[in-house]
This record gives structure tokens, sequence and C-alpha cells, in this order.
């Protein structure tokens, strides 16, 4: 059908043309001639020029400029009001989303406009960074996290063997503080008491002990030659 | 005893400590003491020739003691030593080697009963070893003045008051 219409077209132009060329050539030829010959029609030589033709001509041609202004006006102004009206329409009845995704390659437009964009900048300048992490924080429960995805061990030893250890509490801790609360929670005078000078509070403590046993055994003694004692009873 | 008779928990001879001691360690006690004032009079000897020799070198020789003032001597400083050690921290050096503490009714002695027990050890030393023989370890210097002497080599027996 659209065959026989392309045709129909194919030769109503053919005709146009071949009728059309001649007439092209011949106006050209006169055409010099006839806008000699109007100029003459429209300004005769003997009739005043506010009365010629050619006068009056112009002045209609003001005229009809304007009335075509105005209706150009009015039209442009009756075509952007229908247009939200028939766009309307039009998208009532077409499933854009669907339309979109039959006819639009989106992985390409995506890709395009990806490569077009500086997505950092975009983000840095449009997203309120600060609310996203404290919102997605407070979603999270980070310590099970790390304790499921994160080789604490690992990390431990790693972070160990880059620390001089020794160094880092020299360099951040108040020993002097520390040992000074140490001592006031400690009894030092007790345990000083206690320890009394090391070895040879250990002789005399084995010296005492000896003594104290020896004086056991003496004490069993007696009881046993002083029978009355032994009756009596001894003090523990 | 009722005072000191607290038994520390942990130690060697946490047990012991408040108990009467016995004669052998108040022997070794006493004996120590002895020593102390022996060495003391030695001192004192020592010291006399000393002086006496600066006095006058050329003709110095070692002073000529009788045993008598001697004896008077070490009996003497063996009362000052033993009264002045009971009435304040109830130990002698001996007792403070030895751990034995002297003490009346649980408490320090005072310092006229501390003199009196000095007078009778130094007078009666052999009064000791009546301890061996009664039945709650004290010597005749215990039994006149009424005092005790106890296991107490830990710092907190019988030194509450």
């Amino acid at each position: 059908m659209q065959d026989h219409v392309v045709r129909l077209v194919d030769l109503a132009v053919g005709a146009t043309v071949a009728v059309a060329a001649p007439l092209v050539v011949a106006a050209r030829a006169v055409t010099p001639g006839a806008i000699r010959a109007g100029r003459h029609l429209a300004y005769p030589p003997l009739v005043p020029r506010e009365i010629a033709p050619g006068t009056l001509a112009r002045e209609l041609a003001f005229r009809g400029r304007a009335v075509r202004i105005l209706a150009q006006v009015e039209l442009v102004r009756r075509a952007k009001a229908a247009v939200p009206v028939v766009v309307d329409e039009v998208l009532d009845q077409v499933d854009v989303t669907q339309l979109v995704l039959n006819r639009v390659d989106l992985a390409r437009v995506v890709v395009t406009v990806l490569d077009e964009l500086n997505l950092t900048a975009v983000v840095t300048e449009r997203v309120d960074l600060g609310h996203v992490v404290s919102t997605a924080l407070d979603q999270l429960d980070l310590t099970q996290v790390v304790l499921d995805r994160v080789d604490l061990h690992r990390v431990v030893t790693h972070v160990l063997d880059g620390l001089d250890l020794t160094e880092l509490v020299r360099e951040r801790v108040d020993l002097d503080a520390l040992a000074n609360e140490v001592i006031d929670d400690v009894d030092l005078p007790e345990i000083i008491r206690d320890s009394s000078s090391g070895v040879a509070a250990d002789l005399v403590v084995e010296a005492r002990t000896g003594a104290a046993s020896a004086d056991e055994v003496v004490a069993r003694a007696v009881d046993r030659v002083l029978v009355w004692r032994r009756r009596g009873g001894r003090s523990q | 005893m009722t005072g000191a008779s607290r038994a520390h928990p942990v130690g060697p001879g946490g047990h012991l400590q408040g108990r009467p001691a016995g004669v052998v360690t108040r022997t070794i006690a006493g004996a120590l003491d002895y020593a102390v004032v022996g060495l003391w009079a030695a001192s004192a000897y020592v010291g006399v020739a000393a002086l006496s020799f600066l006095a006058n070198p050329v003709q110095w020789q070692w002073p000529r003691w009788t045993f008598g003032a001697l004896l008077v001597l070490g009996a003497l400083s063996m009362v000052a030593y033993l009264t002045s050690t009971w009435a304040t921290s109830g130990k002698t050096l001996g007792g403070q080697v030895m751990g034995t503490r002297v003490l009346h009714d649980g408490k320090r002695v005072h310092v006229a009963r501390a003199l009196a027990r000095a007078l009778v050890v130094v007078v009666f030393p052999i009064g000791l070893f009546w301890s061996a023989v009664d039945a709650r370890s004290r010597s005749v210097q215990d039994l006149l003045t009424g005092t005790s002497v106890v296991y107490s080599w830990r710092s907190e027996v019988g030194n509450g008051s």
C-alpha cells in the first residue's frame, strides 16, 4: 500500500518538474523585462506618485504585514497553550516507561552519563555525607561486623610487629604517676615488714620456726615425765 | 593472751602467734641478750682503755678491772637494757631475732614491772628454765611479775596498746 502511495507521489513530482522546468526557463528569460514593465505599470510616467498603483500596493503590503504579524503572534500563543494539553493527551495514551525500555539503550546512556560526570565531586557537593554515614552506622552493628569479617588476630599481630611498645609506653605513659598510684594502693610498709630484707629474714624465720618446733619437742618430753602436768593440760 | 591470740592466716609459724613461747626459744633469745650485754661491756672496757690512752699515752696500760666490778657493770647494763626494751617494744634484741615478746595481760609491760622483771632475771637467771616445767610456759620471773612471753614475729600481735 505504501509503495503505491510513494509511486503516486513520485509521479506527481515528475509531472510537476516536467511542466515547471520550461516555465522557469521562460520566466528567467522574461523576468528582467517583466520587472521593468512592472515598474512602469506601478509608477506610470504621467500619474502623480501619491496615487500611483505602486504606492497603493505598498500601503496594502504594509497593512497586510501588520495583520500577518498579529495573526502570527496569536497563532503562536494558541499553539503554546495547546502544547501541554496535547502532550498530556499523548502521554496518557503512551506507556513512556515501556517505550523507553524498548527503544532506549539504557546501558549506553548510563555509561555515557557516568563518563561525563565527576561522581565524586557531585556526591561531595550534593550529599550530606555526615548524615548518610551516621544513619548507616546507626543501622549497623559494627562490632559484630568486625568480629565476623576481620581477622583480628592477624591485625593485632601486624600492628604489634610494627610497634616498639616499650618506647611507646615510655613516651605516652606517665610512669612516675602510675608507680605512685600503685605504691599508694599497696600497703608497702606491711610488705616491707613481712619481707624484711630477703635472705636474712628467711634465715630468721627458719630459726624461729625451728626453735618453736624444739619447744614443742621439749614440752612433749616434759609431758611424758611430769604426769601431773599432762593431766592438767598444757596451754595451747 | 586474749588480745594476742589471733593467728596470722599466712606465712611460716602464723598459727603460733600469740601462744606462750617455749623454753628453747626463750633460752636462745636470752643467750643472744647476754651476748649483746657482753659485747656492750667489752665495748665499754675498750672505750675506757682508749680514753686512758689518750689521757696518758706514755704510761698507758690496759685497765685492771676486778671481777666484781665487771659483774656489777654487766648486771647494771643488763637491768637497764632489759627494762628499756621490755617497757618500750616488749622485745629485747634476742626477742626480736627469735620473735618473742614480753606482755602483761596481753599488753605492753609498764616500766616498773619491767624493772622488777629485769632484777629477777639478773639475780636468778636460771628461773627461765621453770618455763619448761610450767603448764603455761611461765618462768620464775613471769610468775613473780605476772608477765608472759609469747611468740610474736608478726607485728600486730600484742602491739595494740
